[in-house]
């Protein structure tokens, strides 16, 4: 294991604590001034709200104005003092309502602005639950996002490990099919070469069998040749020993010959080699198949080992 | 599949080397070798009084080593290499052809160039130019043969040694005439070196060739001379009272071994050269005579008839060991070693029978009889072991005749009168 495939998740841990504790420190700070504004929101709420909304209904005053019409053409005079008083009346009371109204949009501006300010306040309460919502909810996801990363991490890394795992097996799976396979192979073309051997051996043995009988043939024609053209000479005697190697031409022609082994006898050794160039040509070796005759004729050694002479 | 053959072959080339065919030839044909000595050729103007050509080829084919193929047979007379057919010497049946030619000089001097070929090789073998003269012309033919047979055999050649023998020669009644003669090794070329009306007997040869030993009754009785050849001075070195005999000079020149009988039978004695201190060394009743040193000087071959008939005993000088050497036949006497030492020829006479030459091999102990039964005796071994000489009987005169070890080659001498005896081969002389 690297100590290196730690760094990615140490740093993510570290910055994901530092995004936690930036949010709750945010949190912290920012809650001590709206716990003291609640305050005016508990004044706001003994104001009614009911006299408000009757105040503020408008089609209303509409509809009185034309009956009042029709009423004050019916009784125009008999109103004119009453109207006056009415008008009086009305425009202190327009006076009153104005003020009223004054007051009432007062209020109304108020609880306008108070209602603004709760609802300012509901909105950044709201807004802050939503961000501290949406901070949870980030830290959540943060959370939830690393602990899906690290899930996903480890789950990568454990598909990456089962994969491993999975092409280590598929791999050792196949070499040793491979080595299975190969082995049945090798065994077959052992098995095959075996009895090809076994075949070459017996086709072998077979050619073996000819190629001694006839090499057998050879060596008692050249024996039978060189008897024939061997002066002993009158220094050989018995017990001496002189080997002559002889080399082949594929006509049977001698090709060289040299004394291999000498009897310590000049006259002995220079008989045996004259004995050889006497022969010349050992023309049955014409007849053998080249292969034979390049393997066991073309070299000869022809060891002269006078026998039975007289001393 | 080209590769697969060479490698086959390669194998087989090696498995071929290594395990030879080996043939045995255990018979051959025991032949001589045969040569064709083709006569020289002669740019001279007067006809040459030797045949060099046929000396060299007689001298070969005594040898018993070679045989000299007769001039009928050959096709042509070629004089130098240039000439040579090798192919037809091969149908003649030559293994070896000698060619040569003798071209005059100034002052009857003559320059034989010779060739020998190997017939069957189709090579040189040896070639030489001889400076010689009209009258050394058969001296200059005896050097080439030896030349050829070392050459040959790797045995030096013995065809320019000598041999002295005695003639004796009945004038009439009670007037005789002894000649101790001096010849070329074949006969030829006889001269007397000391003539005498008293008997000469058992010459013999000093190691360096230069002098002769022999026994002379000339004052009466037997004494002891040594006679040298280039001067022919003369010196009596022993005469004792009785026998004096047999004269055979040490491998070293410095001592003589002889057989006298000053002390009432024939014993064998050592005579000091240089001191002329005289060692008896055989002490018994019976005759001890014809001593001969073995090669090496350590030991004295003699006949005794101790066993009660003549065979050939051994002394070993140092220990006095006494060994009987011959056990076939009645009669084997005048025992004479080969320069190597293991054959011992000697006049040998088997049950029922006359006199032989025969040679025993000391290693086998296997006698060979050479000779027809006769009056064989006196054999003499030439230096190199090839030939023995012997004096037999032609006609009732005693003739020298020669035999090769093998017995395979036997001629005579010719004989000028008068009976031949004792002949005596002389060691290398060059």
């Amino acid at each position: 294991m690297d100590i290196r495939s730690y760094g990615l998740p140490t740093l993510f841990a570290t910055l994901l604590h530092v995004v936690v504790l930036g949010a709750l420190l945010n949190h912290w700070i920012g809650d001590s001034e709206p716990e003291r504004r609640s305050v005016p929101h508990i004044q706001a709420r003994m104001i009614d709200l009911e006299a408000f909304s009757h105040q503020v209904a408008p089609p209303a005053p509409d509809q009185q104005a034309a009956e009042q019409k029709a009423a004050e053409q019916k009784a125009a005079e008999r109103k004119a003092a009453e109207q006056k008083a009415a008008q009086q009346k009305e425009a202190r009371e327009k006076a009153q309502r104005e003020a009223e109204a004054k007051k009432q949009q007062e209020i109304q501006k108020k609880k306008a602005a108070e209602e603004a300010q709760k609802q300012k306040q509901i909105a950044e309460q709201k807004s802050k639950a939503e961000a501290e919502a949406k901070r949870k909810q980030a830290e959540l996801e943060a959370k939830k996002k690393a602990e899906a990363l690290a899930k996903r991490k480890a789950e990568e890394e454990a598909k990456r490990l089962a994969q491993a795992k999975r092409e280590a097996q598929e791999k050792a799976k196949a070499q040793a099919a491979a080595e299975a396979k190969a082995r049945a192979e090798a065994e077959a073309a052992a098995a095959a070469k075996a009895k090809a051997e076994q075949a070459r051996q017996a086709a072998q043995q077979a050619a073996q069998q000819r190629a001694e009988s006839v090499v057998g043939d050879i060596q008692g024609y050249i024996q039978a040749l060189i008897q024939r053209n061997w002066l002993v000479p009158k220094t050989a005697r018995n017990g001496m020993e002189a080997v002559v190697a002889i080399r082949l031409l594929g006509n049977g022609e001698v090709d060289q010959a040299s004394i291999y082994k000498s009897s310590g006898d000049a006259a002995f050794d220079q008989s045996a080699l004259q004995a050889v160039y006497r022969t010349e040509r050992f023309e049955r070796v014409a007849e053998v198949d080249p292969i034979l005759f390049e393997r066991r004729l073309r070299a000869i050694h022809i060891v002269f080992r006078p026998e039975g002479l007289r001393w | 599949m080209r590769r697969l053959l060479a490698t086959i072959c390669l194998l087989m080339m090696t498995v071929g080397a290594r395990a030879e065919l080996v043939v045995e030839v255990t018979q051959g044909v025991e032949a001589p070798t045969p040569v064709a000595v083709v006569p020289f050729g002669w740019s001279g103007g007067q006809a040459l009084p030797e045949d060099v050509a046929e000396i060299i080829g007689q001298d070969l084919s005594r040898s018993g080593f070679f045989k000299a193929l007769p001039r009928t047979s050959m096709l042509s007379f070629p004089t130098r290499q240039s000439e040579v057919f090798f192919r037809d010497w091969r149908v003649t049946g030559a293994d070896y052809l000698l060619v040569g030619r003798m071209i005059p000089g100034e002052g009857g001097r003559i320059s034989i160039e010779f060739e020998l070929h190997n017939v069957l090789k189709e090579q040189r073998v040896i070639g030489q130019r001889v400076e010689s003269d009209l009258s050394h012309l058969r001296d200059a033919a005896h050097y080439i043969a030896d030349q050829v047979f070392e050459a040959l055999t790797g045995l030096k050649g013995a065809f320019s040694t000598r041999i002295v023998y005695v003639t004796a020669e009945q004038l009439g009644n009670q007037n005789a005439r002894y000649r101790l003669q001096l010849s070329d090794w074949d006969g030829a070329r006889p001269r007397t070196i000391l003539e005498s009306r008293e008997p000469i007997m058992s010459p013999t040869w000093s190691r360096d060739g230069r002098k002769l030993a022999y026994v002379s009754f000339e004052s009466g009785r037997p004494a002891i001379y040594v006679q040298y050849l280039s001067t022919g001075k003369r010196e009596r070195i022993q005469s004792f009272q009785g026998l004096n005999g047999a004269p055979a000079w040490s491998p070293d020149g410095n001592s003589m071994a002889l057989v006298l009988s000053k002390d009432g039978n024939p014993e064998i004695y050592v005579l000091d050269l240089v001191s002329r201190q005289l060692q008896r060394i055989t002490r018994h009743y019976s005759i001890d005579t014809e001593p001969t040193w073995s090669p090496d000087g350590k030991s004295i071959l003699f006949t005794s008839d101790r066993g009660g008939q003549p065979q050939i005993y051994k002394l070993d000088l140092a220990t006095r060991n006494l060994e009987r050497l011959t056990y076939e036949g009645n009669y084997n006497a005048r025992g004479r070693l080969t320069q190597d030492g293991r054959f011992l020829a000697m006049v040998h006479r088997p049950q029922g029978a006359d006199f032989t030459i025969a040679v025993q091999d000391l290693k086998t102990g296997r006698l060979d009889i050479l000779t027809q039964a006769g009056l064989e005796e006196s054999p003499s071994i030439a230096p190199n072991g090839s030939i023995i000489i012997y004096a037999s009987q032609e006609g009732g005169h005693g003739v020298l005749a020669a035999v090769s070890l093998d017995g395979q080659v036997r001629f005579r001498m010719p004989n000028r009168g008068g009976d031949v005896r004792e002949p005596a081969w002389s060691p290398y002389l060059n």
